[in-house]
């Protein structure tokens, strides 16, 4: 089961299992953003390269008109993904 | 434990399904259980990304032997694909230059210590063996 809502104080909360299976309906609200967001991981409880990538598409798009993704809440097996894949070197994470 | 996995997106399900039954039955804790499923859906999905003319149902199989899980993926394959020897992931890399996908092999790569790769009479067999912490929580 994977969740994924935006906020009205713009906060993207994500929930669930990011894996192959939900790149689409992230995508429709990852495509959505358009200036800086946090991403809060806190009710998130896997993600698989294709969940990261759907964050690295993003995260370039926003970077070349001077906003970000923040991520925020990471678990400590999603953190570890995220340091063995280099992305804590492109994002910021509290 | 051993099962055949239709050879689609939706049958991802499936692969995780069995792999929390092989958890379940041998207790294994949240951080193995987590590597497991990772390393399963990368190489299920880069099977069928990358494999396409294969017809065959995919095998997996998963076996725990004294502190060491094993897991074997057998799919018909037309031509030899050695996921061991692919190129490595720059993950030093600036935003710019980081390439959208490729990740999931670096992922396996990184969270295994030995995968083997065999190619006979049109089937590939990849093994990948991952030293566990401990068993039981």
């Amino acid at each position: 089961m994977f969740d994924i809502k935006m906020t009205p104080d713009k906060v993207i909360l994500l929930s669930g299992r990011f894996d192959s299976l939900q790149t689409e309906k992230a995508i429709e609200i990852f495509g959505s953003v358009r200036e800086t967001v946090t991403v809060d991981f806190t009710q998130l409880d896997y993600i698989s390269s294709a969940g990261l990538s759907v964050l690295l598409a993003t995260q370039k798009r926003l970077r070349n008109n001077g906003q970000q993704l923040k991520l925020t809440g990471m678990n400590q097996h999603i953190r570890e993904i995220f340091n063995y894949a280099g992305f804590d070197m492109i994002f910021e994470i509290n | 434990m051993k099962s055949q996995f239709k050879r689609n997106t939706e049958s991802l399900n499936s692969v995780f399904d069995f792999a929390t039954s092989f958890i379940q039955e041998h207790q294994l804790d949240n951080e193995t259980a987590f590597t497991l499923e990772l390393i399963l859906e990368e190489i299920f999905t880069n099977i069928l990304k990358y494999n396409k003319e294969g017809k065959s149902d995919i095998g997996i199989e998963l076996l725990l032997d004294d502190k060491t899980l094993l897991m074997h993926i057998i799919d018909e394959c037309a031509y030899p694909f050695d996921v061991s020897a692919t190129k490595k992931y720059d993950t030093s890399a600036s935003l710019a230059n980081r390439p959208i996908g490729k990740l999931g092999l670096h992922l396996v790569k990184t969270l295994t210590d030995q995968i083997s790769y065999d190619y006979q009479a049109g089937y590939s067999k990849l093994t990948i063996k991952k030293r566990l912490k401990e068993l039981h929580v």
